[in-house]
């Protein structure tokens, strides 16, 4: 698989507090990584870094792309423009340049083929989030950013939209980064977990684990309750433990190696 | 067997046109209820007057009021009246309302123009606005342009702080999504902004409506040969209190008809809100 997505933030500091240290990963196309941490710890800084939509900070952020280079975001919230039909809202910002035949595969994708001229305010919130990932994947991104998408949803609507969000980045490619604080949605979802987190309470967060569950032998839920496991360490004020070095570790069979 | 049960017991068909019969009912029911107000206040009036509590000359009953206003309608006064004000309502809430969503957004989205302007134009906006009426006089004379001045300031502020205030509560999550799929400030304003903010826009259109026939009103009462406002100064001036009551009368209905018109367009645009009722109808 070739790498879509480099990013390598030195320095991310807010009110002269560093949010993040040194966090630097690959995501290739087609996979699917998840950024875990706990609240306040830069996930959603990282993500708006890499989104472009904040420039102040020390590193780099590659895409290498096909030829457009493009970002698709969804939000923790829809963010659907209430003025706008839901088709003006999946093509919304493209101009007239869109092709009907791919807008009309999109809608299929995310079987919102009937609701093309609804309002959102019609909508449920699964139907919403639909709608918002129809309209990042409208512009055939390479990267796809979600901060914390299916946080306000139900068990079951959030399980369907987990399936299609591997399908559409299996489909089209994308290099996937979803921001969780929810260590089951990370491990069921990702190809990859990456556990940020402040090693000392005056430090940035940086990655402390670089997690396969999609390579591992054991069970999800053995995973699931290492993470949690792991989540309530880093989370300590004075840690004991001592961090692994963040980009070479994996963590297999329920252990770090 | 309680409501419920009753209700459950109906086929679907005819609850669902007991709903809607409900409904129509419910609207049914609003008309009467606005008129409601006026006709018993007409009737109390035309009692008082012909029993002779209230002096006819000061408070001429409705039935006289109407004569009047049959004669003013079969000679064309009161509509060339009414044209002569409502065009210097058009013309001057048209200036006046365009140069504050001008500004307003000018202001709204450039910090050195805010700096700039603002604090003068809220110094300005403190003045009552009639106090231009005497320098408006000297500058520009008795015709239109002191007039359509007049109205065209009444008509800014409102219109002004409106802009101002709507543009500077659009979500930051909405332009977001903007500034992220990269669109231009331009496109930001043209797709975003001006949507978002549009409630805010539709009542301080209608706030500065409402001000351009206050304005229209003052003007004429100073210095006119026409319009509603004249007419209420020749009725002071003839002793003639039906004359006056037509002119007000008249003025209300076209004061409620051009808001009526916008509140009309308002529903029409802004049929995506998503609000909350906060009024409850009697059950």
């Amino acid at each position: 698989m070739s790498i879509r997505l480099t990013v390598d933030v030195r320095l991310k500091s807010f009110h002269h507090r560093v949010v993040i240290r040194n966090v630097a990963f690959d995501v290739a196309a087609g996979e699917i990584v998840a950024v875990l941490g706990a609240s306040g710890c830069g996930k959603s800084s990282l993500l708006r870094i890499i989104a472009g939509l904040d420039q102040d900070y020390f590193g780099s952020i590659a895409i290498h792309g096909r030829s457009s280079n493009l970002v698709g975001v969804v939000y923790q919230e829809p963010r659907l423009m209430p003025w706008l039909t839901v088709e003006q809202n999946v093509c919304f910002g493209m101009g007239n340049s869109h092709q009907k035949s791919s807008i009309d595969a999109i809608f299929q994708e995310v079987m919102l083929e009937n609701a093309r001229q609804t309002l959102p305010k019609q909508l449920s919130g699964g139907m919403a989030q639909r709608v918002a990932i129809a309209r990042a994947l409208a512009r055939e991104p390479d990267v796809l950013l979600m901060d914390e998408p299916f946080s306000s949803l139900d068990v079951l609507t959030r399980r369907s939209l987990h399936t299609l969000t591997k399908l559409v980045t299996a489909k089209h490619q994308t290099a996937t980064v979803i921001v969780t604080h929810d260590p089951e949605e990370a491990v069921t979802l990702a190809d990859r977990v990456l556990v940020l987190a402040h090693r000392s309470p005056h430090d940035g967060a940086t990655i402390q684990y670089d997690v396969r569950p999609a390579s591992s032998a054991v069970s999800k839920h053995e995973q699931v309750a290492t993470i949690i496991s792991t989540l309530d360490n880093l989370s300590l004020p004075t840690q004991t433990k001592r961090p692994h070095d963040a980009n070479s570790t994996a963590i297999t069979a329920g252990a770090s190696r | 067997m309680n409501a419920i049960a009753r209700s459950q017991a109906l086929p679907a068909l005819s609850r669902r046109n007991s709903v809607r019969q409900l409904h129509g009912f419910r609207m049914g029911l609003r008309l009467p209820l606005a008129l409601l107000l006026p006709i018993v206040s007409l009737l109390v009036w035309e009692i008082t007057s012909r029993l002779g509590w209230v002096a006819a000359h000061l408070l001429p009953p409705p039935s006289t009021v109407a004569v009047t206003a049959l004669v003013l309608v079969n000679d064309g006064s009161l509509l060339s009246h009414t044209m002569a004000s409502s065009s210097r309502v058009a013309a001057g809430f048209g200036i006046g309302a365009f140069a504050g969503l001008l500004v307003g957004t000018m202001v709204a989205l450039d910090r050195r123009i805010e700096n700039l302007l603002d604090p003068s134009l809220q110094a300005f906006r403190a003045i009552p606005s009639l106090a231009w009426v005497p320098l408006l006089l000297l500058w520009l004379g008795i015709d239109m342009a002191s007039k359509l001045t007049l109205i065209a300031i009444g008509t800014f502020f409102p219109m002004y702080l409106a802009t101002l205030s709507a543009l500077k509560n659009v979500d930051r999550k909405l332009v977001e999504v903007g500034v992220q799929l990269g669109l231009s400030r331009l496109t930001l304003l043209r797709k975003i902004y001006f949507p978002a903010s549009l409630p805010g826009l539709m009542t301080g259109l209608r706030a500065s409506l409402g001000l351009g026939w206050m304005f229209l009103v003052a003007a004429e009462l100073i210095a006119s040969t026409s319009g509603l406002g004249y007419l209420l100064t020749d009725g002071r001036e003839t002793g003639r209190a039906d004359l006056v009551l037509v002119a007000i009368i008249s003025l209300a209905l076209l004061g409620k008809l051009t808001d009526g018109i916008l509140v009309a367009i308002e529903h029409r645009l802004l049929a995506w809100r998503d609000v909350a009722l906060l009024q409850t109808e009697a059950k």
